[in-house]
């Protein structure tokens, strides 16, 4: 039986296991003076048999993940993980306690040997580096770049593109499942919240979309993506026009915050991107905050 | 292909000035099929009373960074009590819960984002540091800054005030050639490193944001800060070679950042 916490994108084929976290000041994926909650997201894809998991989200919860993951997937099952951004913890947390339990047959991610940036959770004394080689022994590795194809299945049925990210902070690709046009955003498309820890995680065709264009724009400009208060925003919105004319998208599948799904909510939300995009230059600014003079 | 080269861990840890360590190791990247090495440093900031470590190593460095550091403190360094981050990236705080588990009394401190939903066993010994704290290790203090060059808005960059040792974080990153012996060794002493175009590489590839900005601003602050707000004599990046004479190299960090062919 499937987790109630976990959310069926299209059935059979792809999951999303949020998990709800405080905006209270203290995270780095939203602006210090934003309240409510937002959903660590990730996601299960599934293929005839196999299995892939986007991104593995905090420890904080590693129990909640491992109960979602073992509703959806079988732990015999050959399981891959990719992970979007290893720089970032909310990617790559629960790698180790999902290994332990489950069938980790390969990492993907855009360095070479992820295992090198997966193990350092308190886990006792011991010798980290001998752990991990014993932990990940025989665990394949892929190294994959905008422009590669990962497939998935007996019969290599299911194709997933990387593509590079026209909106982003530190190094990641987007991901497209071309089955379900399901575009996988990682830091970006991440501007919606919630006022409570239950959600809902989804924002569809027929729900009340909240979200507001002047609380993106805060949102982007005092969290990851300050830099677009001074950015030339041009070849960010030619490459997302691109990216989006190039890829039919149903769904819009961010590392986190609120799921975007159907035709018109996804258009919605890119049109407003690209919206606050072209509005986007600012005169030159240094500081992040105001300027600390140390005496000399 | 071992990522921690043994020229490396043969020769960090390394005193920088008199009281301040240079710990961590290098992890192997790849360019256009050129092997790259860039380091992952940490630095540990001996006071009179206490210690503050800067930055806390890569993940893969976790046991290195424990081993260097207890070398250290066994060595007679002040007790740690400090673990400062300047951001929560995993490069840049990857022994921090270790660390936390094996010292007890010290906190992570800095800009601290996310490390109670990573280490939530810890929650209680974490504290955000705001542009104009200070950390007192007794006959120096660690001032915090705002930082310049940055990919997470509220980055802190730290500064020893009795050494005049800049901890930059990002700020200052490039990668060496580990092949040509250029590892744990210092920018002036490696003046073969092409710095400017292994500067312009790194923002290139790490820092996106810099593809669509006018860096000459982040750059004039830059040399404000060094030159005439601070008076730095050493500047301590994580993932750039350490800078022991910011007057000579300045100039060439400076090239690479703002290239002739920038928009």
């Amino acid at each position: 039986m499937i987790d109630p916490g976990v959310l069926t994108l299209v059935e059979r084929k792809l999951y999303a296991l949020p998990n709800a976290y405080a905006l209270d000041g203290r995270v780095s994926t939203h602006p210090a003076h934003v309240r409510g909650f937002a959903s660590m997201n990730c996601y299960v894809i599934l293929e005839r048999g196999r299995a892939l998991l986007i991104d593995t989200g905090f420890s904080v919860h590693e129990q909640q993940l491992l109960t979602q993951l073992r509703s959806i997937v079988d732990p015999t099952t050959p399981l891959t993980i990719w992970l979007t951004r290893v720089g970032e913890y909310n990617s790559v947390c629960n790698v180790v306690p999902i290994a332990e339990r489950f069938n980790v047959t390969k990492l993907i991610a855009a360095v070479p040997e992820p295992e090198r940036w997966v193990d350092f959770r308190p886990r006792g004394r011991g010798d980290a580096a001998a752990r991990r080689l014993d932990l990940f022994a025989g665990v394949e590795t892929e190294l994959v770049r905008p422009g590669a194809v990962v497939t998935l299945g007996p019969r290599h049925t299911r194709q997933l593109r990387a593509i590079p990210a026209p909106l982003r902070l530190l190094p990641t690709c987007w991901i497209y499942d071309v089955d379900t046009t399901t575009l996988f955003t990682s830091d970006a498309f991440t501007h919606t919240w919630r006022g409570d820890a239950d959600g809902p995680w989804l924002i569809g065709d027929r729900g009340r979309d909240p979200t507001d264009q002047h609380a993106v724009w805060d949102y982007l400009t005092h969290s990851r993506f300050w830099w677009l208060r001074d950015a030339y925003t041009a070849p960010l919105r030619e490459e997302l026009a691109n990216t989006f004319a190039t890829h039919p998208v149903t769904t819009i599948a961010p590392a986190f915050g609120c799921i975007l799904q159907g035709t018109r909510v996804v258009e919605r939300h890119r049109m407003m991107l690209d919206s606050l995009l072209w509005s986007a230059p600012q005169p030159p600014r240094a500081h992040a905050e105001q300027t600390i003079a140390v005496t000399r | 292909m071992s990522a921690v080269s043994s020229a490396t861990q043969r020769r960090l840890p390394r005193e920088l000035a008199s009281g301040i360590f240079w710990l961590g190791g290098c992890l192997q990247v790849n360019h256009a099929d050129q092997p790259l090495h860039v380091s992952h440093s940490a630095y540990l900031v001996c006071g009179e009373t206490c210690s503050a470590l800067v930055d806390a190593g890569h993940p893969q460095d976790v046991d290195l960074i424990e081993a260097q550091l207890g070398g250290l403190l066994r060595n007679g360094a002040p007790q740690l009590r400090y673990l400062f981050a300047t951001h929560t990236e995993t490069p840049h705080t990857g022994a921090i819960g270790r660390l936390l588990g094996r010292y007890p009394d010290s906190i992570a401190c800095g800009e601290v984002s996310d490390l109670h939903l990573v280490f939530p066993e810890f929650a209680d010994r974490m504290r955000r540091l705001r542009p104009g704290d200070s950390l007192d290790l007794g006959g120096t203090t660690l001032a915090v800054l705002e930082a310049v060059v940055r990919d997470y808005d509220h980055t802190r960059w730290a500064f020893d005030t009795r050494r005049r040792v800049l901890f930059p974080g990002d700020g200052f990153a490039y990668s060496h050639y580990h092949d040509v012996d250029q590892c744990a060794k210092v920018a002036e002493e490696v003046p073969e490193l092409d710095l400017p175009d292994m500067t312009a590489l790194f923002a290139e590839l790490a820092l996106y944001w810099t593809r669509f900005a006018d860096l000459e601003p982040y750059v004039s602050r830059l040399e404000t800060l060094l030159f005439d707000e601070l008076a730095v004599d050493v500047v301590a990046p994580t993932h750039g070679l350490p800078i022991t004479d910011p007057e000579a190299t300045f100039s060439r960090v400076r090239s690479g950042l703002v290239r002739p062919d920038d928009r």
